[in-house]
């Protein structure tokens, strides 16, 4: 977003505002020629009054009082007349930054108890390494739960997300936190939590680059609806970006490769939690891909911005008023 | 023009006065310009205004009327307008008329009555640097001629006024005695002028006729003041302001006093006049102050 400065919405008011002007004024002063012309009085040795103290203080009253009156009429007309023609502010927006939908998908289930809170906090990390785009939490055990949908609000985020991290880290109060997550057969269903958060993102029909940080150890305990490769077929299918977010607390077992596969077989990444460059790497990842995806054509947002024409013309007007005034009592 | 100047000043006279006030003011005139001297001319009938003391009493005894004396010595005297025809004298009076008109009004009520008398009538007229003198002649003819030279020189485009330089020239080049009936723009006497006034009089008889100028602080605010002597316009809010106002009218009362005094101290007899329906009313007045100081 970047702000280009004033401009006119009806530039030709002020071309169209200007010929009046003065279109009038010749009229005007032309009229009061022939009026003077007309009616004018002849009055000899008028320096008996010209050099009266009086007078002169008059004069100075009155010239001073014309000049303001002149100016305040000027400000005023140019003020109404720039008023007219409508300031506004053009704001050029990038529609791309507010296009992306990222999903954060955890796995809440025993196994992964000992990480969830530090990877809740590699969320958060994330989470600032992003501006604008639209971001969600799913979390999944037996069942998958929506934490908040996605949205740009960011103050939002990092408050749930701070929740998320007590609750994780074991806090009492917070117990509710994981309701609805063991609504399925067994423990850490890990394809059905893909497949849910798959279908969490909004607005299928518009096209929009969505990236989904899946972060798991693939440890199967149940029997899922859905198998994880199952899962990545559905992402692959929804044009759903996976990147895998593995603790590998064994190592690269059967499941991490497994897990690779799947998340390389939806175009996205895996990453060993233990990898430092997983963040800047997601992140790269999802903005590189969105450059390639969004045709970044530039909009230009205009609203009107009248206060200093208005401030303006108010000041004009004040001067007008004040300047045509008898003020002496 | 269809009518004559004189003509105009003459239905003046009639309109304000009746018949009778007429003669009055002709004897007024008399009275004023007339000393009595030694020789005795003839007798007339008395016009109200003539000196009681002029009455000759044994032939009105005789007479059924009252009979005035009148003098050879005072028989044919030289009366000559010295009027200011600048453009001063272009500008409007106080009854919005121009100035000249009333100095036409003025100048020739007083030649009227001088030329009735058999007086000769003359005039000195001009501008700041420009002097003009007309023979001096005892018809009404010339008297008309006389007023409209003025009525045709006196324009907004002719030069600046200055009395000062038809004084100077009648000092100059009047060798006799007159009586000078001066019509004034209205101005403060300087002191070379009242240097010129003092040489004057020693010589001459003067009258002064101040025509008064129209008050810039009282012309509505419909029209637009402007001098005369530089066409500059006088702001109307300006020179309608209160204060201005008050200050314009305590100014003016002090020059009137000054050129009052001036004048007086000179024993120059003097009247304000700013409209031509006052004319009448105030030669009137000047004639009768003029009789008294004679006396």
């Amino acid at each position: 977003m970047e702000l280009t400065g004033l401009d006119l919405r009806f530039p030709a008011v002020l071309v169209v505002g200007l010929l009046v002007a003065v279109v009038a004024t010749v009229a005007v002063t032309r009229h009061l020629a022939r009026r003077s012309a007309h009616a004018t009085a002849a009055v000899a040795n008028t320096s008996a009054l010209t050099a009266l103290p009086e007078y002169r203080r008059a004069l100075r009253t009155h010239r001073i009082r014309m000049a303001v009156l002149a100016a305040s009429a000027v400000l005023l007309g140019g003020a109404a007349l720039v008023g007219a023609a409508r300031p506004v502010d053009t704001t050029v927006e990038r529609p791309e930054t507010r296009n992306r939908d990222i999903m954060l998908c955890l796995d809440i289930s025993g196994s992964m108890a000992a990480y969830d809170a530090e990877l809740v906090s590699t969320f958060k990390r994330l989470v600032t390494r992003f501006e604008g785009e639209r971001i969600g939490l799913v979390i999944f055990n037996s069942s998958a739960a929506t934490v908040f949908p996605l949205t740009d609000d960011y103050d939002f985020i990092n408050e749930e997300l701070d929740v998320a991290g007590r609750a994780l880290a074991g806090d009492p109060d917070l117990e509710s936190f994981f309701a609805g997550t063991f609504n399925g057969r067994g423990t850490s269903l890990i394809g059905d939590g893909l497949a849910t958060c798959v279908s969490s993102f909004d607005r299928i029909d518009t096209q929009r680059p969505r990236s989904l940080v899946f972060a798991t150890d693939n440890h199967l305990a149940g029997r899922p609806i859905i198998d994880v490769v199952e899962a990545g077929e559905l992402a692959k299918a929804k044009g759903v970006r996976v990147y895998g977010l593995n603790p590998e607390e064994d190592g690269v077992d059967r499941e991490a490769v497994e897990m690779r596969q799947v998340v390389e077989g939806t175009a996205g990444r895996y990453f060993a939690m233990s990898d430092t460059s997983a963040i800047g790497g997601i992140v790269d990842a999802v903005q590189a891909q969105e450059a390639a995806l969004i045709d970044s054509s530039a909009r230009a947002l205009q609203t009107d911005n009248p206060v200093v024409p208005i401030t303006l013309a108010g000041l004009g007007l004040v001067g007008v008023i004040g300047a045509s005034r008898r003020w002496s009592s | 023009m269809t009518t004559t100047l004189l003509t105009r000043v003459k239905s003046k006279l009639f309109v304000h006065a009746r018949r009778r006030s007429r003669s009055m003011l002709e004897g007024e005139y008399a009275s004023a310009f007339h000393g009595r001297s030694l020789d005795y001319d003839d007798l007339r009938a008395y016009v109200p205004g003539d000196e009681v003391r002029d009455i000759d009493w044994k032939a009105t005894a005789r007479h059924a009327s009252p009979l005035v004396k009148r003098y050879v010595a005072t028989r044919k005297q030289s009366l000559v307008l010295v009027v200011d025809t600048g453009r001063g004298m272009a500008a409007t009076t106080r009854s919005g008329e121009p100035k000249s008109a009333v100095a036409i009004c003025a100048a020739g009520l007083i030649g009227y009555l001088a030329q009735r008398h058999g007086d000769l009538v003359g005039l000195v007229r001009g501008t700041a640097t420009s002097t003009v003198s007309h023979d001096l002649r005892g018809t009404e003819t010339h008297l008309e001629l006389l007023l409209r030279a003025i009525d045709a020189a006196t324009a907004l485009d002719a030069d600046q006024s200055n009395l000062a330089t038809q004084l100077r020239w009648i000092v100059s080049n009047v060798r006799r005695r007159l009586f000078l009936v001066v019509v004034a723009d209205d101005r403060d006497l300087d002191p070379a002028l009242d240097e010129l006034l003092r040489r004057l009089h020693v010589q001459h008889e003067i009258l002064w006729i101040t025509v008064e100028d129209a008050d810039p602080t009282a012309i509505g605010g419909d029209r637009t003041a402007y001098d005369v002597s530089d066409r500059e316009p006088l702001p109307t809010l300006v020179r309608l302001d209160p204060k201005v106002r008050e200050a314009y009218a305590a100014s003016v009362e002090q020059r009137v006093r000054r050129t009052a005094e001036l004048l007086d101290r000179r024993s120059i007899n003097h009247a304000r006049i700013g409209s031509s329906d006052e004319v009448v009313t105030a030669v009137f007045g000047l004639l009768e102050r003029q009789r008294r100081a004679r006396r």
